[in-house]
């Protein structure tokens, strides 16, 4: 894979409910926008007849959250099948999904559990990410998560995550915003986390705000992205050059005018680093 | 896969599943137990955020004691197995028909109807509906309606539930002289979102002579109305998106 060549700087947000009719009408600064395949996939009426309209002026890039990667039960093949046709559709220029679990015993949990980083998940992972790359036949990123527990097992996150795409031959979504909230809860630099990543393999990187319980960080994409959390990410596009950069703000969402003053902030962050 | 992989991922879903409390096995994996129960309460709230989203009137009417022993009992007897979110939630009009529940709290046919109902709005909406042709030579039914034959004003009661119009007192009063009622719920061709109407006479009645093929003639001598009167029915019908006209209809 050439990982260079699909390398590009473009700023976007996630298309959501609120935001369905303002958005085509208003996004000064929005040069793409993601969507999750669940909220949009199989759907007729409003959702589809929005997704067509939004296609027709943006490049949309498809995140998904139900592959449960590092999940026991055997991919879901209907699951795979209807997200090839519709990645395609969509002409996403690549696919994306978390380092985690979201489903057992075929049931759905609709949210990311950890799993231990062990040399045996890196062999077990790799090979059910190459599945999903044969079939999805479009580059795959994997996005490395935010976790409250370390699951005991042999290896840090870090490393973990460059033997897994070393074995998998995938790309990588870095989500900066998670970085910072692990390194927050399980005590460790985060610069130093950037350092160690193969640059040439992240094609897009998410922003988020995260809410602070106290005792640990929770990423609950439900506020504006933090001063400490723009830093990582200039200090990551300094080390990993230009990628998509996608602005998340799922829960609280705000009106689309306060999303949009974000996300020209992110373009700010971004065009500093080019300055530089 | 390790057995000691398998057995931390089975730990994970016997913690989300509500199988084993964070406190045990927060020793076994030697971490903090208020982090770990993050995991389960994150699962089990995205089942009831979808309930109250789909359910919202069903709540109102049971109040927060009652829901709150459903969602957990729901959660627990009917776990999720699709991707989409919002089929976390297509079992529960069934769940709260059975006598257990039914009679454990006090639930009765008009619960059970006004839950299909809510639910049928959102299957209503995620629906493709291929229309013959928009652009028609001759009348259209909706080709996607789903009719209810309610014993009960389940239909009523929502509508006016949305308006601020209908509460507990209303659905006793429902409850205890049941009337009969159709209620109509579609995907509107304009809007696209879903429409929920009580049938009336009118629409019943643009119903029939469209899904008959009728001509405007036929459909005065059917219903002896005049032309003008026939077509206000019919417009009505088509605003509410019930029907689609040709173009030309009505027009001198």
């Amino acid at each position: 894979m050439d990982w260079a060549a699909l390398k590009e700087s473009k700023f976007g947000v996630g298309l959501r409910r609120p935001h369905f009719d303002a958005i085509l009408e208003q996004h000064r600064g929005v040069d793409f926008v993601e969507i999750l395949p669940e909220n949009f996939m199989g759907f007729g009426g409003r959702i589809e007849d929005v997704l067509k309209r939004v296609k027709a002026r943006f490049p949309i890039v498809a995140h998904g959250v139900s592959l449960s990667l590092a999940g026991l039960d055997p991919l879901n093949q209907t699951y795979l099948n209807n997200l090839k046709t519709f990645v395609e559709t969509l002409e996403s220029p690549w696919f994306s999904d978390h380092l985690s679990a979201s489903s057992g015993h075929g049931i759905e949990y609709h949210d990311l559990l950890p799993f231990p980083y062990t040399h045996e998940a890196v062999g077990y992972i790799g090979d059910r990410i190459k599945k999903v790359q044969d079939v999805i036949s479009r580059p795959f990123l994997i996005e490395n998560p935010s976790t409250y527990v370390v699951l005991p097992g042999e290896m840090p996150e870090i490393e973990f995550l460059c033997t897994l795409l070393d074995k998998a031959e995938c790309g990588l979504l870095l989500d900066v915003n998670n970085i910072f909230v692990n390194s927050q809860n399980h005590g460790f630099d985060p610069y130093a986390y950037i350092d160690a990543i193969p640059a040439q393999r992240v094609l897009q990187m998410h922003l988020a705000g995260h809410d602070d319980q106290g005792e640990f960080l929770i990423d609950t994409h439900g506020a504006p992205v933090c001063a400490e959390v723009f830093k990582l990410y200039a200090y990551a596009l300094k080390h990993c050059g230009p990628v998509w950069t996608l602005l998340e703000w799922d829960n609280n969402i705000p009106a689309l005018d306060v999303l949009l003053a974000e996300n020209q902030k992110v373009r700010k962050w971004a065009a500093e680093v080019d300055d530089a | 896969m390790p057995s000691t992989y398998t057995k931390r991922m089975e730990q994970m879903h016997a913690l989300v599943r509500g199988e084993m409390t964070p406190e045990s096995l927060a020793s076994a994996l030697n971490v903090e137990s208020n982090r770990l129960a993050a995991y389960p309460r994150f699962v089990r709230n995205h089942v009831f955020d979808m309930l109250e989203k789909h359910f919202g009137c069903l709540h109102d009417l049971l109040g927060d004691r009652v829901w709150k022993e459903l969602c957990q009992t729901y959660f627990t007897q009917v776990p999720c197995q699709d991707y989409d979110l919002n089929l976390a939630a297509e079992h529960f009009p069934e769940f709260i028909l059975q006598d257990e529940i039914e009679q454990k709290h006090g639930l009765s046919v008009f619960h059970a109807e006004l839950c299909q109902l809510e639910w049928e709005e959102y299957v209503v909406f995620k629906t493709k509906v291929h229309w013959p042709d928009k652009k028609c030579a001759t009348p259209v039914l909706h080709p996607a309606v789903s009719i209810f034959e309610f014993t009960h004003t389940a239909g009523s009661f929502l509508l006016a539930w949305r308006q601020g119009q209908a509460g507990q007192k209303d659905a006793q009063s429902m409850m205890a002289a049941p009337k009969s009622e159709r209620v109509m719920v579609l995907q509107h061709p304009r809007t696209c979102m879903s429409r929920t109407y009580v049938a009336n006479a009118e629409l019943l009645l643009a119903f029939k002579v469209v899904h008959d093929g009728l001509t405007l003639a036929q459909m005065c001598d059917a219903s002896r109305l005049s032309e003008k009167e026939m077509l206000q029915v019919l417009f009505a019908a088509q605003d509410k998106g019930l029907i689609v006209l040709p173009r030309d209809w009505g027009v001198a």
